[in-house]
């Protein structure tokens, strides 16, 4: 039997430039196709998205067909088969007009071969009876193309298909191992920012302070899942309850609160209980009462709630919820009656007043998700004191490198999101709004930290990473001769026209490699808008660069040339 | 405090030549209850008027932005339009939470105080509505989206080049929270809430504002309980876009839509004391013609109506696809103002087409810009 070529298309939405596609991706959709086909299946390989600016996407959705037909698929033989992977995207991104140019140029596309077919891959099934997707496929001849969706829907000639419906699900659940797992952070922990900072916590027990606030803003659907399994284990899911919630500066909470309810049978509602003083007016009778904290250390503020909503003659469950839980702190005794449940464990490093050494050394309390993108000297030297040292193992040539240097990989691990809280706080700032195009030395740590700024900004980020032989030697950096992914994607944001560009390393220590990266940068006519090496080691340079230096932290320590 | 006085105030009682009328709202303020004082107030545009509205017990959000409309266009001939507050508290803080106040000023540039006479707003009324027990987790979600000023009226400026991809973004992505989509799921669609921000608001806006950049957008969503009034029990949302004399645009929108062939046959058009339009569309005006031979339309009936503005492919597809969703996915209604024409795109429930169109100039307000209405019926 003949083997049949695919030609995979990865289709990014509202991305300033096409981005590289990485070739794990070839072996799912041999499997995809050859389980459709019956046939045995290789790629084709292509290796870069196909893109529509938000610009596209508004005012020109039909582009779309254009940069198919120019990704050169036309010149697939009659055996070939054409994935269209739609499913990267956020299914609300899919906007009608695109979808429809997808289907158009499915069913044109399978009519240039009598051998040929296609898979359109998206995140859900659209509307049957609504969505203008389904048009071409019902008007054409679409026996040839297969519609699947992440959800586990199929879709083949006018109507669902039991049989696709089996093979998008475990094509979904590949998927989900080859691509997903890769990304730690689509667990609920891994949503969960830990902002650094010195945070007075008031307990029954006296004072104390806490090193982390655990910010679950980016992280609210998980944890109502987390919450609605959790009541639902407890027996709470027809029982009439109300939820309290409770946690100043967590409006994540309450939101996830709010939503949890919604998933009960009950479609119990909650309130947000942190200043409110007549609870009990707010229960009715026959309902019982759940509180929900956001963060438990001590348990001494839970205690001290419970009894007082004890105390005021709210009807309250025997279990009450905590999203995350400090085991570390030594849990004061609840009320008696009283159990906590917590979903997920955490480590807020809370102290008494007295020995706390931020206090000790006259710092002042840091408000929670400051607006502030300067990082502390404290919180800075934490994470550097908590990661190894090693011999600094990326640089500029014709510098020496430090002979010791903070791993920035390790640091971006552990803090990550932090840091890209921080760097998305000061593009807010600098008024750097819409598509972000980042442009970096392609090297392992810095990888990390965009990951985090991708998932902060919501995927609408494209990371050109300019390769470090390139950035030692320019003349590799030419604007013509062989069209590698990262110069293409630098001329498609030479010529896109709304983006913001910022240059990004860990940190600059010689001015080198961000003196070469604005080389190249300006060899594309590229002005960047802004240079954010994440530790500046060299502030003093900052004036002779041709662009604004924002760090989120400085040590004066020029390296020696 | 601006003196509380019954039929006069202001400067008009300095200048008696400036006697200002009040015109009186009732009780429900929505188009169609409004439409005649509506009209008077864009119409008489050498008449300063007072938009009394003390009897006001409930407003329908699309009726104030009509309101706001007019009262803009008003400005623009350099006259003032006075206001008199409700007396219903209630609705007093309606007005005064959704920020209506602010939109006022927005488009007239002059702070909202400056133009009421008699009562002001009171402390109470800016206050955050008190919290009560609430019946189920929808309307616990609804009471802090409207703490968090979800249905609050928004102004945009979309004067600058990319406001308007700006906006959709801003707007589409205030529609994917997560709580918002919880309530639709619960009360509009299960499998489909995620459409009304996939598709309702992207191709609501892009329709609106897809041929003429600059002025301002003014957004506003409203959901009621069914019952509490007449058109309450729907999920409303609207907008106005107010480059003021290129209001035609999304009516030509419309008319090239379903002039399209593969449209035209599931559409049954009623122009209800309207003459249709000849359109710049060549596809509409050979609908015009056929349906001309067919003697549903009458040759001298076709208005002479051109603008310079070319309608896209994707325009008509998202178009189709906003109708398609809001008729028949969500079964609910489009309106729209546009330039002098007033339609409606709804489902046909009398013969073999499956949309109604129905156009009229019953609310011929010239020159007030274009307003989009989206309502979806929810339930409970």
């Amino acid at each position: 039997m003949s083997v049949r070529l695919v030609y995979p298309r990865v289709v990014a939405l509202g991305k300033p430039s096409h981005e590289p596609v990485d070739s794990s991706r070839d072996q799912l959709n041999e499997w995809l196709i050859a389980t459709l086909t019956g046939q045995e299946a290789t790629t084709v390989p292509y290796d870069r998205t196909i893109y529509l600016t938000s610009d596209e996407l508004v005012d020109e959705p039909e582009s779309l067909e254009k940069w198919l037909r120019h990704s050169r698929v036309d010149s697939a033989n009659s055996g070939s088969s054409l994935v269209l992977d739609l499913a990267d995207n956020s299914y609300d991104l899919l906007r009608e007009p695109v979808l429809y140019a997808v289907s158009t140029f499915a069913v044109k596309w399978i009519s240039g071969g009598s051998g040929r077919t296609a898979a359109i891959i998206l995140p859900n099934l659209p509307a049957p009876n609504a969505s203008i997707f389904w048009l071409p496929l019902k008007a054409g001849d679409s026996s040839r193309i297969s519609v699947l969706a992440l959800d586990g829907e199929a879709w083949r000639e006018g109507r669902r298909d039991s049989a696709d419906a089996r093979i998008a699900s475990t094509y979904s659940e590949k998927r989900s191992e080859s691509l997903l797992d890769r990304d730690s952070r689509t667990t609920v922990e891994g949503r969960i920012v830990k902002e650094l900072g010195h945070f007075p916590v008031a307990g029954s027990s006296g004072e104390f302070c806490a090193r982390y606030f655990f910010d679950g803003s980016l992280a609210i659907n998980e944890i109502a899942r987390l919450l609605t399994n959790k009541l639902k284990e407890l027996g709470f899911d027809e029982q009439p309850i109300v939820l309290l919630t409770h946690g100043a500066h967590s409006d994540w909470l309450h939101e996830a609160g709010l939503l949890a309810g919604a998933k009960l049978a009950s479609k119990a509602p909650a309130y947000n209980v942190t200043e409110i003083e007549r609870v009990a007016d707010l229960v009715r009778p026959g309902q019982l009462a759940v509180p929900i904290f956001d963060v438990v250390n001590s348990g001494s503020t839970c205690s001290l709630i419970v009894r007082r909503l004890q105390e005021s003659g709210v009807p309250l469950a025997a279990t009450v919820l905590t999203v995350m839980m400090d085991r570390r702190c030594g849990l004061v005794e609840l009320p008696s009656g009283v159990s906590l449940e917590d979903l997920l464990e955490v480590s807020s490093k809370k102290v008494e007043r007295e020995k706390c050494v931020q206090c000790q050394l006259g710092l002042p309390f840091t408000p929670p998700l400051t607006a502030d993108y300067k990082c502390r000297p404290y919180d800075m030297w934490q994470i550097f004191l908590s990661v190894d040292w090693p011999p600094e193992d990326f640089g500029p040539a014709g510098v020496r490198p430090y002979a010791e240097a903070p791993h920035m990989g390790q640091a971006f691990t552990e803090f990550g999101d932090w840091l890209a809280y921080k760097v998305f706080v000061l593009l807010r700032r600098e008024q750097l709004h819409g598509e972000i195009v980042f442009v970096c030395p392609a090297e392992v740590h810095i990888d990390k930290l965009m990951a985090c700024l991708s998932r902060r900004l919501l995927n609408r980020v494209a990371v050109v990473r300019i390769p470090r032989e390139c950035i030692q030697d320019l003349q590799k950096c030419s604007t013509t001769g062989e069209e590698v992914g990262w110069k293409s994607q630098l001329k498609h944001v030479a010529a896109a026209s709304r983006r913001a560009i910022i240059m990004i390393d860990e940190f600059n220590g010689s001015g080198t490699t961000a003196r070469a990266m604005l080389d190249i940068l300006k060899m594309y006519d590229i002005a960047p808008d802004l240079y954010v090496p994440i530790l500046d080691r060299k502030p003093e340079m900052g004036h002779s660069f041709s662009v604004d230096v924002r760090s989120l932290y400085e040590i004066p320590s020029p390296r020696i040339q | 405090m601006p003196p509380d006085s019954p039929d006069t105030g202001g400067e008009s009682r300095k200048s008696p030549a400036k006697q200002i009328v009040n015109i009186k709202f009732g009780p429900a303020m929505n188009p169609d209850a409004a439409r005649s004082q509506l009209h008077r107030l864009a119409s008489n545009l050498d008449t300063p008027f007072r938009v009394d509205l003390s009897r006001c017990v409930r407003f329908d959000s699309v009726a104030l932005l009509r309101l706001l409309a007019v009262i803009a266009v008003r400005g623009e001939h350099g006259l003032e339009t006075r206001f008199r507050l409700p007396g219903n508290a209630a609705a007093r803080q309606f007005l005064r939470r959704r920020g209506f106040d602010k939109a006022v000023e927005r488009v007239l540039d002059v702070p909202f105080r400056a133009l009421v006479d008699g009562k002001w707003f009171s402390n109470q009324d800016a206050a955050s509505a008190e919290l009560k027990a609430f019946e189920n987790a929808n309307s616990a979600i609804q009471a802090y989206l409207d703490s968090r000023n979800f249905f609050d009226f928004f102004c945009y400026d979309v004067s600058g080049k990319r406001d308007r991809v700006l906006l959709i973004e801003q707007e589409w992505l205030r529609w994917r929270n997560p709580l918002i989509t919880q309530v639709l799921r619960d009360r509009l669609s299960e499998q489909h809430a995620h459409d009304v921000s996939r598709v309702v608001i992207q191709e609501m806006f892009t329709s609106l504002l897809g041929f003429v950049s600059g002025g301002d957008v003014v957004c506003v969503t409203q959901m009621d309980e069914a019952g509490s009034y007449p058109s309450a029990g729907f999920l409303t949302i609207a907008a106005w876009h107010a480059p003021y004399r290129a209001g035609g645009a999304l009516f030509d929108l419309l008319m090239a839509t379903i002039a399209e062939p593969s449209r035209a046959k599931e559409f049954n058009i009623a122009f209800v004391k309207a003459r249709p339009p000849r359109s710049r569309s060549e596809l509409w005006s050979d609908f015009v013609g056929k349906h001309r031979k067919g003697g549903h339309i009458k040759a001298e009936d076709v208005e002479d109506e051109t603008s310079d503005v070319a309608v896209g492919k994707s325009q008509t597809e998202g178009f189709e696809a906003l109708y398609r969703f809001v008729v028949d996915e969500f079964s609910g209604s489009i309106d729209f103002w546009s330039g002098t024409r007033f339609a409606q795109v709804s489902k046909n429930l009398h013969g073999e087409s499956h949309y109604r169109v129905e156009v009229s100039d019953k609310d011929l307000v010239r020159d007030t810009g274009t307003i989009i209405a989206v309502r979806l019926p929810l339930s409970r």
